[in-house]
């Protein structure tokens, strides 16, 4: 039966008023609420410090100098082969070979510290992530005094032609077969963390069981161990992939002498060469890549089920004797990460106290280029500069990297948490998921591209954003967002993990808001926020991708430091500051690694440089 | 004719930890044999040393007469070529394959031929009633459905023993009582020689033929279930074996009357004594001895003061705590400074604090310090 009639205008009215009574409600209940005003404030702050730029840079691209519309950069830049396509080539030949590479080692690395009986575990799953300590590029540095060839690339003696006399043929000094092996071989621990963990949640039983239906050793990991271990592997290949086609450092160490170009290369010399718009369009073209490749990742672990079997009670993990493969294992253990880091230390170590470069006897030692006078008479040499640790120059490299690294680092820890907190407590709400996500986005962008965003962006002043460009603000900035990712994801768990029973156990007790979180959160947190911090400050003491295009004289860090001396071939102080770096980073790391155990490294295992 | 014999088998973890010390174990053709014992004790080492997933560090192994391991000869038959068939605790089905593939593993890895792993399987999945999940994989499975598929993937390939590591541990109480009249009958219908590992001692008393009982690596008794309930080896196994745990009192052997009745006074419980035949013919006593007496809940009964029947043996105490369970109830009985539990099938009445009798029905004896079994003493109730 209809309801009795009522004139149509009341009727409107009424809606009217009971939707406009429902709307200033949930204000209300929002505003007495401050997380859903905190998330809606962190929401704009990263759309402006994300999305905004890389938009900005998108419309770069399809603009003229004089403002119009136009594809002029974009036809530029399609119509000439040394400025997209053969580096585009160059780029995925390096980033496949890396990744079959990093995968192979990394594997097998895995399976040897946690499956197989090789002598002193625990260390060696501790060198195995070792690697990861040393940035990339410097053990591009060191990759160059070793290979370096006299009757090439400038003429002076690397370590193996001066000590053994073995002339290494250019493309082993210099290009792709270089880049290849310095990535694969700082790659590799990303893979071994991965594929380790899925491995050590592997209940032995499954392999026991088909043991037991008649299976061998090779039927088992044919048809068992590799298939459970396979979304381990391929989330290891799809990472190694994305950061190889994004990384910089080694390709523009070892790349440009032998005129090899990566898209990460010819975007910073396309940058330095004031060619901006068209570094610009090789950007979106990276930037593209590394969406593509997230993008399988996702409809791959979408298709693919998680094999978690870790089971509490009962759980065995049995070891396979290696037998007489023993001491082969462990000369591959010893040999991967001799390659991987102590020779490359070991070699700056030297380079850094030689009097001449190259030189490999004791009476060329000196500890000039660490604590010498400047020597004004010797005229323009490398010999005549300061030893770094005299020189004002290089210790305001120091300052300035540390200045940049411990803000960056205690901002990322504690938006990590704040993250954690509002996307935990907000689930399911538009405001969680849209924060979750641009916390998480910065992890699609490769990091020159990233960079040049941001010139973009904060080159002049936008509305209330004043022109950044210059200071070490900006710095500080893009290394924090550039740690979001992984320290608003510890932050989620952590929250998680606390904010459950934990919390409300106090609430029920009568604690108030602030005092429960000053009481139960803060302490139940510390231990993740202090390993938030320490590895953002380490991977941030040795951020060049980031920095290259933004440091300008008065913000520069150890790391474009190293890079400039490199360029200009003075391995000593290349090489001394690059230790420095090394040192201050294992200053922070094992007082960490004391305090918050061994294993922190491995919760925040997605990362690169 | 046994179907497993372990002669002198031991393992040990390192040069410090012992898990199995130097056992002797036969089971026989088509027994459901069950190893028995509390965690640590060796039970489930000694099922993968004959599975072949353990390796032993010394003794021989043989299975249906062949020589699986022998140290002396340093001959080792690898596991896959043991041919026996292996429940897991946890199942162990491959997340990444489907009931199918979970089922026909066995047969692929024996290269059976596409038309024969289809029967067969389905023939498997059919006895075990789960007919239609071929497609499912295991996480999409309740717990006892993965058990079934575990039991069907065993069985395709006809194994010559099945060894079961506590397949039931993992089911609520309800599944796993069923699970058990499951497992018996398929063990009445196949008849194959089973060795079965599990913590609970009623899962061991309602499905085996014959049970071992295991401590610290040690055989402390192998027999069938009435018998190990019945005369418990020892200290350890009377203890372990038992629905309720049984009442212990320290005492000594006094002496023996002329009609072979042993007397023994008891200690804790007020001065109070008793006397009784010993079952054994030759029972290893002699007066002096310290002994411990066993008295089991439902071997114990709460009778009124003035029952002529029992007044031999009867201690007399108050009435602490009763535990109701349905059908039937558990007394604490505080006799002097220790308390005796009594199994009743009704309280008839009783309340805490009443003063109470318990008559004894059954006693076992046992010395104290070897806490070897010296026999039993049957009060027959006439």
């Amino acid at each position: 039966m209809a309801a009795p009639e009522r004139p149509q205008s009341q009727r409107m009215w009424e809606v009217c008023e009971r939707a406009t009574g429902q709307v200033l409600r949930s204000l209300r209940q929002a505003l007495a609420e401050p997380t859903t005003i905190l998330g809606i404030g962190m929401v704009l702050v990263l759309a402006v410090l994300i999305l905004v730029p890389v938009y900005e840079m998108l419309a770069e691209t399809f603009t003229t100098d004089t403002g119009r519309f136009s594809l002029e950069h974009w036809q530029r830049v399609m119509t000439r082969q040394h400025m997209l396509y053969r580096p585009l080539a160059n780029t995925l030949r390096v980033a496949s070979v890396v990744t079959l590479l990093s995968l192979a080692i990394g594997s097998a690395l895995a399976w040897l510290v946690v499956r197989s009986d090789i002598p002193w575990k625990s260390l060696t799953g501790k060198l195995c992530v070792f690697p990861f300590m040393i940035p990339s590029w410097v053990s591009g540095v060191a990759w160059i005094s070793v290979f370096r060839n006299s009757s090439h690339f400038g003429g002076r003696q690397g370590l193996l032609e001066s000590v053994f006399g073995i002339a290494m043929p250019p493309w082993m000094t210099y290009g792709y077969v270089p880049i290849v092996i310095n990535l694969a071989l700082h790659y590799f621990p990303f893979t071994y963390i991965l594929v380790s963990n899925a491995l050590r949640s592997l209940d032995s039983s499954l392999e026991e069981a088909a043991q037991m239906l008649g299976a061998g050793r090779w039927y088992v990991l044919r048809r068992i161990t590799g298939p459970i271990a396979l979304p381990a592997i391929v989330s290891a290949l799809i990472l190694t992939f994305t950061m190889a086609v994004g990384s910089f450092g080694v390709a523009a160490i070892l790349g440009p002498p032998a005129r090899f170009y990566v898209l990460s290369t010819i975007t910073y010399s396309l940058v330095r060469n004031r060619f901006l718009s068209e570094a610009y369009v090789v950007g979106v073209v990276v930037t593209l890549i590394g969406l593509i490749t997230i993008y399988l990742n996702v409809m791959v672990m979408r298709s693919r089920k998680s094999y978690a079997t870790i089971s509490g009670k009962g759980f065995r993990r049995k070891t396979v004797a290696l037998g007489k493969l023993k001491p082969l294992a462990i000369g591959f253990v010893l040999v991967v990460v001799a390659m991987a880091a102590f020779i490359p230390v070991g070699v700056l170590t030297w380079d850094s106290f030689s009097s001449a470069p190259g030189v490999y006897t004791i009476d060329n030692l000196t500890t000039h280029f660490w604590i010498g006078d400047s020597r004004p008479d010797l005229g323009v040499v490398p010999e005549a500069e300061q030893g770094i640790l005299r020189n004002p120059a290089m210790l305001r490299g120091i300052w300035n990297s540390l200045r940049l690294a411990v803000p960056a680092g205690l901002i990322s820890a504690f938006a990590g948490i704040v993250i954690g907190y509002i996307v935990v407590k907000k689930r399911g709400s538009l405001v969680s998921k849209a924060l979750e996500f641009l916390a998480f986005s910065p992890y699609l962008l490769p990091k020159i591209p990233f960079a040049l965003a941001y010139l973009v962006m904060f080159a002049h002043p936008r509305g209330p954003i004043p022109a950044l460009y210059g200071t070490m603000i900006l710095l500080i900035v893009i290394c924090t967002v550039n740690r979001l990712p992984f320290s608003s994801r510890s932050g989620i768990s952590g929250m998680i993990q606390v904010s459950g029973e934990l919390e409300e156990a106090g609430l029920v007790l009568g604690a108030r808001w602030l005092y429960r979180f000053r009481r139960i959160m803060i302490p139940l947190l510390r231990p993740g926020f202090a390993a938030g911090f320490v590895l953002a400050f380490i991977s941030t003491m040795r951020e060049l991708d980031l920095i290259i295009i933004l440091a300008t004289p008065r913000t520069t860090p150890l790391t474009w430091l190293v890079f400039e001396y490199n360029d200009l071939d003075v391995p000593q102080l290349a090489s001394a500051l690059a230790l420095t770096i090394v040192l201050l980073t294992f200053a922070v790391y094992i007082p960490a690694q004391r305090m918050l155990g061994s294993n922190f490294l491995s919760g925040a295992n997605q990362e690169g440089s | 004719m046994p179907a497993i014999v372990l002669k002198k088998v031991s393992k040990r973890f390192g040069n410090e930890v012992i898990a199995v010390d130097e056992i002797d174990l036969s089971v026989e053709e088509g027994a459901f044999h069950t190893l028995l014992g509390p965690s640590g004790c060796g039970k489930t080492t000694t099922l993968r040393m004959i599975a072949g997933l353990e390796e032993p560090s010394g003794g021989t192994l043989q299975v249906n007469g062949q020589v699986f391991f022998d140290a002396e000869e340093h001959s080792n038959v690898p596991a896959p070529e043991r041919n026996l068939g292996f429940i897991f605790q946890h199942y162990a089905l491959w997340p990444h394959f489907t009931v199918f593939e979970n089922v026909a593993f066995g047969l692929r890895v024996r290269r059976a031929s596409r038309d024969e792993v289809k029967t067969r399987v389905a023939e498997a999945l059919e006895r075990v009633q789960l007919t239609g999940y071929e497609d499912r994989y295991p996480s999409e499975l309740s717990g006892g459905q993965q058990q079934r598929v575990a039991l069907a993937r065993m069985q395709i390939v006809n194994p010559a023993v099945l060894l079961m590591d506590e397949p039931l541990s993992n089911l609520d109480a309800k599944l796993r009582l069923e699970m058990r009249s499951e497992l018996k009958r398929m063990h009445l219908e196949t008849g194959s020689t089973t060795l079965y590992v599990t913590h609970d001692q009623i899962e061991a008393m309602t499905l085996s033929t014959a049970v071992t009982v295991f401590r610290d690596g040690k055989i402390q008794q192998t027999a069938a279930p009435r018998e190990l309930y019945r005369e418990p080896a020892n200290l350890f196994v009377a203890e372990f074996v038992g629905n309720f745990p049984i009442n212990l009192l320290d005492a000594t052997a006094v002496s023996k009357r002329g009609d072979g009745r042993w007397d023994f006074t008891m200690e804790g419980v007020g001065n109070q004594s008793l006397s009784g035949h010993l079952q054994e013919s030759e029972p290893m006593l002699s007066p002096g001895d310290r002994v411990v007496l066993g008295l089991r809940p439902e071997e114990l009964a709460l009778v009124k003061d003035d029952d002529k029947d029992y007044r031999e043996h009867v201690m007399r105490g108050r009435c602490a705590i009763i535990l109701f369970a349905g059908s039937e109830a558990i007394v604490e009985v505080e006799v002097g400074d220790r308390r005796m539990r009594v199994r009743v099938e009704s309280t008839f009445g009783i309340q805490p604090g009443q003063q109470v009798s318990i008559a004894i029905l059954r006693m076992h004896v046992f010395h104290a310090d070897s806490t070897q079994r010296i026999g039993s003493v049957n009060y027959n109730v006439s």
